[in-house]
């Protein structure tokens, strides 16, 4: 026997107390833990959406939630149908764009070569412009989204874009010239029409010849078949109509944000939007938001722990006989100490290995719940921290009355027993 | 003075609120290596209060304990919880057996705290083992306290006292709430172990079935003893014991 062992026998003694205690802590785990994941899966998502997109700016019309298109399991407002900006538009658009870049970089200071400060100076390349016309077409009972494309830019644009099989229609080098019945098919429509590369697939009386089967993306492109822009506009008869256009700033540093806010000014019936600051303002709101209900969910623990500690004390006062005995028969003061804290240590191990196990349950709920995409990454990190946080509650509550417990005069814990 | 144990001019003092009260009022008692002394009294006369001073569990208001020719008072928390682990058995008035342990675990619960007793765990289950046989308790070795008589309960912390092998044997009403049979083996099985164990046993207790099978009687009244008297029983009783 050792006090490891007393202290093991004295916590099985009392299973129902001691759950009720770890309950606590199991629960406060539990939701620290799934937060973090969530939050961290939520980061995750948006910083791939930024790494992604990069000072990408999307043009397209004005919409309205009446306007977003359901795709699978995914609805979205980035595929707008029936709407169109004229090509007519575009050179408009090119050019408010160059001088709303060329501005912010004066207004920095960037552009212009300063004496003493070379670094400063910054080349503007040119930008990728990349128009879309969407469509949607039912097609062996299932609608489904054509986008018509430029291959060339889409391939700078879309510089995420991989191909689980087949080839691209043009790349870099140019040296294939795109036909007008090439087509791409995004993994998610692939799967769910069952063609792969190499099938030919009809949409609108014309054939098409799948030359390459993208990798999923999570997004809307998933769900689409991509065939050449001006076969698009020909076959939907929609000739000098897009429905979208994506620019790729070629610089990490471009005032995407100043060329965004010029073109919702001065440009009625289409709207910017800078992918970057979008998923900013999106990574900003959840970190804000993960602290509030860190705090919410801190202030709680701290009730918790009271809560525990009245429990511990009111359990230790209906052990006074005991410790009386113990100390009688040799027990020293910090022997006993000992005794209480292994007991609150591994309370604190197993409701932390309980609330982390709960947790990961209730952060694949919650990513679920709040469409969450990236995957849950299991840290080992939370794990340990779990184990740690959940010893740190159980021993906060405990080591004040223990320490009580432990220096109380044999005599006080025998006061009934031994008469005076 | 070379008594085993020396008490000297032992007093305690409570205060309940702004009542004095005074438990023990200069008590000097002197007990050999090997005896077996039984203090008789009344409730509230002191006894309790007096066996605890002796044993180290209650700090005296004034005066001394002396044991082997140590100071008991004079040492600090720690020695002390490792004096009374080694030198001193206790047995308390209500059996205060762990509930959560069987019979062999609660007899060496002592022993978690002897440094001596943890580098030989099979020397000292050997032990528990023939002090549990002694007590005839061999066949209940692997049994809880609430599935023992009170009798049973009694030998466990009989042999929880014995575990370390203390010099001296400490019995606060080892024999209340116990049947007169029951009373009488418990009393025995004290008389065997100061024979066989050459232990020192003080007992205290109301009873005055001890008063027959102890070396010494001691009576204590009011917070004072009275010992060397002809007649202990007529002593405790007041004169009452003649009437009957």
């Amino acid at each position: 026997m050792r006090v490891l062992r007393l202290a093991i026998k004295e916590l099985i003694r009392r299973p129902q107390r001691n759950a009720m205690l770890m309950l606590a802590i199991v629960l406060s785990i539990a939701l620290i833990t799934s937060l973090t994941i969530v939050g961290n899966s939520a980061n995750i998502t948006i910083l791939e959406v930024i790494a992604k997109t990069g000072h990408t700016l999307t043009v397209k019309p004005v919409i309205t939630e009446e306007n977003a298109t359901s795709l699978g399991n995914l609805t979205t407002t980035e595929v707008v149908i029936g709407k169109y900006i004229p090509e007519t538009v575009i050179p408009e658009i090119k050019k408010l764009y160059d001088k709303a870049i060329q501005s912010g970089w004066e207004k920095r200071g960037l552009l212009l070569p300063s004496t003493g400060s070379i670094e400063k100076e910054v080349r503007i390349e040119p930008p990728t412009w990349a128009p879309r016309l969407y469509e949607k077409v039912r097609f062996k009972d299932k609608d489904i989204i054509v986008a018509g494309v430029e291959f060339d830019k889409e391939y700078f644009v879309r510089f995420w874009w991989n191909l689980s099989s087949g080839e691209w229609p043009t790349d870099a080098t140019r040296l294939r010239e795109v036909q007008e019945d090439d087509a791409l098919i995004g993994g998610s429509l692939s799967t769910v029409l069952g063609y792969k590369t190499g099938d030919r697939i009809t949409i609108n009386n014309m054939e098409f010849r799948i030359l390459g089967v993208l990798e999923e993306t999570n997004s809307p492109d998933d769900y689409m078949l991509f065939i050449p822009l001006k076969t698009a506009q020909r076959i939907f008869d929609k000739k000098g109509l897009v429905s979208l256009l994506s620019v790729r700033a070629m610089c990490p540093q471009c005032p995407v944000g100043d060329a965004m806010i010029e073109l919702n000014k001065t440009i009625t019936g289409i709207t910017a939007v800078s992918q970057l600051d979008v998923a900013q303002v999106q990574f900003d709101f959840f970190n804000m938001l993960y602290k509030f209900l860190l705090a919410v969910i801190i202030s709680t623990i701290a009730v918790g722990i009271f809560s525990i500690f009245n429990t511990v004390t009111g359990s230790l006062y209906a052990r006074i006989r005991e410790i009386g005995m113990l100390k009688a028969v040799g027990a020293s003061g910090f022997q006993l100490l000992r005794i209480f804290l292994y007991e609150q240590l591994i309370i604190g191990l197993i409701s932390g290995f309980i609330g982390y196990t709960a947790g990961i349950g209730l952060a694949y709920i919650l990513n679920s719940l709040l469409g969450i995409k990236a995957l849950i990454k299991l840290n080992p990190e939370y794990f340990w921290r779990a184990l740690i946080f959940g010893v740190i509650c159980s021993l906060a509550a405990i080591i004040y009355p223990a320490y009580k417990f432990s220096k109380l005069k044999i005599t006080e814990t025998f006061r009934t027993q031994w008469e005076i | 003075m070379d008594g085993f144990i020396r008490a000297i001019d032992l007093k305690k003092v409570y205060y309940v609120g702004n009542q004095k009260i005074e438990a023990v009022r200069g008590v000097s008692l002197q007990v050999e290596r090997g005896d077996f002394i039984v203090i008789l009294g009344h409730s509230g006369s002191g006894k309790t209060t007096l066996i605890s001073m002796i044993g180290g569990l209650t700090r005296p208001s004034s005066g001394n304990v002396f044991i082997e020719g140590i100071n008991l008072w004079a040492l600090g928390d720690k020695e002390l919880s490792l004096f009374r682990n080694k030198k001193i058995g206790f047995i308390f008035q209500s059996f205060s057996l762990l509930p959560s342990l069987n019979v062999l675990n609660n007899v060496v619960v002592p022993a978690i705290f002897s440094k001596k007793a943890k580098k030989d765990r099979k020397a000292l289950q050997s032990r528990a083992h023939s002090i549990l046989s002694d007590l005839n308790m061999v066949d209940k070795m692997n049994s809880y306290p609430s599935e023992l008589s009170g009798g049973e309960q009694r030998r466990v912390a009989i042999a929880r006292a014995l575990i370390n092998d203390p010099d001296i044997i400490l019995a606060d009403e080892p024999t209340s709430e116990l049947d007169i049979r029951t009373e009488y083996e418990v009393i025995e099985i004290f008389q065997n172990i100061n024979e066989a164990y050459k232990k020192t046993i003080i007992v205290v207790s109301h009873t005055l079935s001890w008063a027959q099978k102890a070396k010494k009687v001691i009576v204590m009244k009011d917070g004072l003893i009275y010992d060397n008297i002809a007649d202990p029983v007529e002593t405790l009783m007041g004169g009452m014991s003649k009437r009957i």
